[in-house]
């Protein structure tokens, strides 16, 4: 058991910074309107929509207006 | 009669130094006087440099050799606390000593040092750019509230009259908040206009530089200093740079303004919407076209900043919760910044699909009219320590949801946004208008304040300090 957690624990760690599971809890409670509103988002139909763009290729970007 | 700098527009500050009415170092030494008589009370400023009358001095000595610095030689700026500066320190409204930032200038304090600015202090900001209520800032209008945030002392600032312009940055409404609840202008310039290079970042896509200050022509006249291209800001544009000083008194006659009443109507304190709806009537007047329009999809962009804003914030403070730093915010911004680390990615992406939805649903807009009209925020400027307002008769809501419904669709979009102040309440509190354009059209939403700052006298009015 202590080896399946220590393994287990190890995934999380590679994952990124991990808030122990209270905190966690705390931090939900204190942001659930937080919480609701990307419930709604998710609620929205945008499979077909490329997302807004947030990468330029170094070298291709000549800062034009266009790019807003 | 000796000039007094106090209350004084940036304007006259460089014309009366200009003509020998005073100079640099006269208005500096006057300011310094003035913030130590004032700001003990208001504490906008969290550092004042000890090197501003240097530069003044500085300017001075190049305009007696006949060397004219630039549109702002030897006029007395504050700068927010998240602008990296190289003669004083940068905390980004942080107390602890475990944040540290490097001690140079950033790319908009270089440039107003160039053009003559004498930088007299770091103002006081929410910590880490994250809420809008700026501890231990007072409101000068009202010292029992809050001066909003997160460019809470620059706002102060600006409206304790310590200075005609003091930079301030927003990402969902932190220039326009504070300049609506203290009563003085704010401009977000259009994504892209002005770098950001040298600024502590809070969330790149979101975040914008801009001034706030006591009338409309001095954040025209600060953005025409501190815009224009820097390759150290991959979001600036090869854009020329901006001559938008010269184009505000221009009539509006014609203009055609929006008024989208879904949304940014649904619910404002009455007094904030009566002061909307006369500023309406000044545009009808003064022969510009107002249209009723629609804005679809509205109600989602809340979950869509936080999606992007939260995210952002934790990936920039993602080195400081791996060092267990984040015992050193304060609470409120910890949690925020912890509650990042919960965005899933899908949820950040459908936040970028639905920004790219919501880009398309203004320009819709925008192709038939000029600009677009609304309240900077549904209240005015609330007491310290309220965490909950009721805005109209509907559920309690946070401070934080409250006052930045109507500012952070523009960042969403990076349309330029302005704030202008639209009269008081019948308790005296500074109620702020705002006015949005198409990309990089900051004249015309400058001109339309303008026009309206013109008809009224908000600006004569001063804070009982």
């Amino acid at each position: 058991m202590f080896e399946k957690e220590a393994e287990q624990a190890k995934l999380y760690e590679l994952m990124g910074a991990r808030i122990n599971p209270e905190r966690e809890a705390h931090i939900l409670k204190a942001l659930e309107h937080v919480c609701l509103e990307l419930a709604k988002l998710r609620e929205l139909d945008l499979k077909d929509v490329h997302p807004a763009v947030v990468y330029k290729a170094p070298g291709f970007s000549d800062g034009g207006k266009d790019d807003l | 009669m000796t000039f007094d700098p106090k209350f004084a527009s940036a304007t006259e500050i460089a014309t009366a130094i200009r003509t020998k009415q005073t100079t640099a170092v006269r208005v500096t030494e006057d300011v310094l006087q003035a913030i130590k008589d004032v700001d003990p009370e208001i504490q906008s400023f969290v550092t004042v440099s000890d090197q501003a009358l240097v530069a003044a001095a500085a300017a001075d000595k190049a305009l007696n050799k006949g060397d004219l610095l630039g549109l702002l030689h030897g006029v007395p700026i504050g700068v927010k606390d998240n602008y990296l500066t190289a003669d004083m320190p940068t905390h980004a409204g942080s107390d602890s000593s475990v944040f540290n930032f490097p001690v140079e200038d950033s790319a908009a304090v270089a440039r107003l040092r160039a053009s003559g600015a004498v930088i007299i202090g770091k103002t006081r900001m929410h910590e880490f750019a994250w809420g809008n209520v700026t501890p231990p800032t007072k409101n000068p209008w009202s010292q029992s509230r809050v001066p909003g945030g997160s460019s809470g002392g620059s706002g102060a600032a600006v409206a304790a009259g310590l200075v005609p312009i003091a930079l301030g940055s927003d990402t969902g409404g932190s220039i326009r908040i504070p300049a609506s609840l203290c009563g003085v202008v704010g401009i977000k310039p259009t994504f892209g206009l002005v770098s950001r290079a040298g600024i502590v970042p809070h969330s790149w896509s979101l975040d914008h530089a801009g001034p706030l200050s006591r009338s409309v022509a001095d954040s025209a006249l600060a953005l025409d200093v501190m815009s224009g291209f820097d390759a150290a800001d991959p979001g600036t544009v090869r854009a020329p740079k901006t001559r938008l000083l010269g184009s505000i008194d221009q009539s509006i006659k014609g203009q055609k303004i929006a008024i989208c009443r879904n949304y940014f109507f649904d619910s404002n304190e009455l007094e904030v919407s009566q002061n909307v709806e006369l500023a309406i009537e000044h545009f009808k007047k003064a022969g510009a076209v107002v249209v009723e329009v629609k804005i679809p999809l509205l109600e989602f962009s809340l979950g869509a900043i936080y999606a992007i804003e939260l995210a952002s914030s934790a990936a920039y403070h993602a080195d400081n919760i791996r060092k267990g730093l984040a015992s050193h915010f304060t609470d409120d911004v910890r949690t925020l910044v912890e509650m990042g680390q919960l965005i899933s990615g899908t949820d950040y992406l459908k936040a970028e699909q639905y920004r790219r939805v919501l880009g398309e649903e203004f320009q819709k807009t925008l192709s038939t009219a000029d600009a677009i009209l609304t309240p900077t925020l549904p209240l005015t400027a609330w007491e310290i320590g309220t965490w909950e307002v009721t805005v109209t008769n509907d559920e309690p809501e946070s401070v934080l949801a409250a006052s930045w419904r109507l500012t952070y669709p523009f960042n969403l979009v990076g349309l330029p946004a302005i704030s202008v102040p639209c009269g008081f309440n019948s308790q005296g509190l500074p109620i702020g208008l705002q006015l949005i354009g198409r990309p990089f059209e900051e004249a015309t939403v400058l001109r339309l304040a303008s026009s309206y700052e013109r008809a009224h006298d908000w600006i004569t009015r001063r804070p009982n300090i």
